[in-house]
Parts: structure tokens; sequence; C-alpha cells
């Protein structure tokens, strides 16, 4: 292969590269209020369906991190655990939990990165203080102001989960994302990160 | 008045008063009040309730009117709620009532209940045609408050029904039968997610390569035919 056909084909992967780059940032820092999207593993029903609920969140908001992330709805996977987002740009609300805005523990998830070292839309989730500003937009265009109480990290397979998912005593919002390292035991990352949120009543 | 007269008067005044009568009977239709025979199915309900769902069946109702003589109309339905071990009657919302034959189109507007007696008034009288049977639906959302192990119990009362035959106006006699159960399941804590990157990094890295090599080739084929050219 002479030198022209090599530089040719490095281009070609050069290309290849960006435009992957370029789409797999895709939106999670996005200024549209797009529709939630329903993944099509364990028990997330059909989007037609979830979107007949207004109440439900379509958006999470994080100013501080540039965080306008798009919705998805999760169940539980075959292993007991909560769903995670089939990208890296979404955030996934446990609809089996709490409406946010109701009285209990509203959860969502977002993944670190994408892989290949691309940020993920809670790739600086460990930045948040308490203090901070969350929102949560509703279907009916409801902005919830929620605030940073608490942040911490636990092991992948033991947190304060009735906590986490099934606080009753105030109108809370937590928010998960990978920690630690690569574990293979886990078969994922060996830590959680959870930052609490309470919800700011007007 | 005369012997002779009482013989004719009196017979005629007999005949009149018999016949007379008779004709007027004739003349009417004697009504008795219709018959309205319900049953509160145990079979076609929501189980379990889930949290955050939808249109959940709380309870059916098999309306019989084989033993009316005539239409019967009913304006509203009285669901009695018993609520057990902690249920909230606020977990339910936007409560409806259906007619399962148009099972799409709600027939009550969308109300909330509470524990005792609710009267849920129909949009409009439902006119139940004597010799039918009729299964109405009530179907709530259920909101994420819902308790774990609560119960909600539906009774119907007989004295609490009010129906009437159409054409007669009377009031219906009825029965009513059965009583339903709705459990909600356990709420289930998951376990964390798995949101980590590299849980799936090296199937990405596989199709990165794949991608890399797929466009090597086109680009080494289309190459050698430029060069063939």
């Amino acid at each position: 292969m002479n030198k022209k056909a090599l530089i040719g084909i490095l281009a070609a992967v050069g290309v290849l590269l960006v435009l992957f780059l370029v789409f797999s940032k895709a939106s999670y820092v996005s200024n549209s209020t797009s529709t939630p999207v329903a993944t099509t593993t364990g028990e997330i029903t059909s989007a037609t369906a979830e979107v007949e609920n207004k109440r439900w969140p379509v958006r999470l908001d994080i100013p501080k991190l540039e965080v306008e992330a798009p919705m998805q709805y999760m169940g539980i996977n075959a292993k007991g655990n909560m769903e995670d987002p089939n990208n890296f740009t979404d955030v996934g609300w446990y609809k089996l939990g709490t409406i946010p805005g109701n009285t209990g523990s509203a959860v969502m998830a977002g993944h670190q990165d994408n892989g290949y070292g691309l940020n993920g839309v809670f790739k600086y989730l460990h930045t948040l203080k308490i203090g901070d500003d969350v929102y949560v937009v509703n279907g009916e265009g409801k902005k919830l102001h929620y605030r940073v109480v608490e942040t911490a990290v636990y092991p992948w397979n033991a947190g304060p989960l009735e906590r986490i998912f099934n606080a009753k005593d105030g109108k809370y919002l937590n928010l998960i994302t990978c920690s630690g390292v690569w574990s293979k035991v886990a078969g994922s990352n060996d830590k959680r990160l959870v930052v609490y949120t309470e919800l700011v009543e007007n | 008045m005369n012997k002779i007269h009482k013989l004719l008067i009196l017979p005629l005044a007999i005949a009149f008063m018999a016949f007379g009568s008779i004709s007027q009977a004739n003349a009417q239709t004697v009504y008795v009040n219709p018959t309205l025979a319900i049953q509160l199915a145990t079979s076609g309900l929501t189980s379990p309730l889930v949290a955050n769902s939808s249109s959940a069946t709380m309870a059916r109702l098999l309306i019989d009117t084989t033993g009316a003589t005539e239409a019967v109309r009913v304006s509203s339905l009285p669901f009695n709620l018993v609520l057990g071990s902690g249920a909230l009657a606020s977990s339910l919302e936007n409560c409806r009532v259906y007619n399962e034959a148009n099972p799409t189109v709600a027939i009550s507007s969308a109300t909330s209940l509470s524990g005792g007696l609710n009267a849920v008034a129909l949009n409009s009288p439902l006119i139940l045609n004597a010799g039918t049977l009729n299964t109405l639906a009530l179907r709530c959302d259920i909101n994420s408050s819902i308790v774990a192990g609560g119960t909600y119990t539906f009774t119907m009362n007989t004295a609490d029904f009010s129906a009437t035959g159409v054409t007669s106006g009377l009031p219906a006699t009825v029965t009513v039968r059965g009583a339903v159960v709705v459990i909600p399941p356990a709420v289930i804590t998951p376990g964390f997610p798995a949101t980590g990157a590299t849980n799936d990094a090296a199937q990405n890295i596989l199709v990165m390569l794949g991608s890399i090599s797929l466009a090597a080739v086109g680009f080494h084929y289309a190459r050698k035919q430029s060069l063939k050219a």
C-alpha cells in the first residue's frame, strides 16, 4: 500500500471518528423539550401509553452542569435492579416509584460516559454541592425546583435502597450515577454516587 | 219509589257498576316495579395494582335486567369504598365509569373517591333495556402514593342504588350481590442501576473497529477501481 492510500484510509477513519463523536455527543445539553422516550426492555411500556400521564417528568435540568436531558422511563431489569437509560445522553426516571412533586423519593439515573471517554449526562454529577439547584419539567410544562441536600457514594451492591427509593417523609429527587472503577464481579463500576435533593416549595 | 221502580233500577245500577268498572280496567295498564340484579364481578380486575399506572379496573358490575318488564334508567352508581391496611383513597385518581359495550368512552366524569359511599354520577342517564345483561366498570389511575399491602374493597348497598322504570317511573327493585377486593403489590425496591460506561465498552470498541475496517476496505476498493480506470 502506497503512501497516498494510507493517507486516504486515515482520512476516512478520521471522518468516521468525527461523525461518531458528533452524533454520540447527541443532545444531553439541549434546549428542546423532547418527547419522552421509552426503551424496549423490562417493564417499560410504550411511549404512547406513557405520555398520557402529564405529571410524569419529561426533562431534567441542572444549570450548574449545563445539563438539559430528555427523560426515559425505567422499570426493573431481570436482576431486580433499576434499569439504566439506553443511551448516554438521557436520564432515566424510575417510573415504579414516586412522581416528581409527590411525597416520596423520585429517582433518576444517568450514565457517566459513553465508553469512549466522552461525557455522559451525569459525568460531573459528583461536582454538585449542597444547595445547588436541580429542576424537573413534567408533561404539563410545570418546572419543579429541587435543591441538593446531600451527596453520598455507596458500594454497587449495598446502599440505603429503602431511603433512596421509598422515603415517605418528604418530597425528594435522588440522582444516581456510577462511580469508582470497573468491577468484573459487579459487571459495572464498583460504586454508585447518589445526590439527594429535596423539593423547594414555592 | 214504588216496588216496580225498585225492581227495575236495582238491576240496572248493578249492571252499570259491573260493566262500567270492567271497561275502565281495560283502558289501564297495570305496572309492577321493574327488577334489577347487580353482581360485583371478581374477574377482570387489575391485579395487582401498580403505582403510576393508568386506568386500572377497580370494580365491575354485572347488571341483569332479565327480570324487568320495562327498560330501567340509572343515573348514578353508589360505590361503597372500604379502605384496609393503610390504603389511601387519594392513591386513586381520575376514576371513571365505563360501559364495557363501548369500553373506550367513559360515561362519567373523572372523579376522586373517598372512604365510604361515593355516588358516581353518570354523564347522562343510562337506559338498560329489559331482558339484557350489561357490564359497567370503574377504572382509576393509580398514583405513586399507593400503600403496599393496603386493600380496596368495593361494595354496593341495595338501599343506596336508585333506578326507575323508564315507562312507569316506578322505582326498581334492586338486589346487589358480592364485593370485590383489590390489592396493590408490595413496593419493589430495586437495586442500583448500572450507569457506568464500561459495562458495554468492549462491545462499543468492537463496533468501532468494525466500522474502521469497513471504511478501509471500501476506500481501498474505490482506489483500486480508480487506478484501473
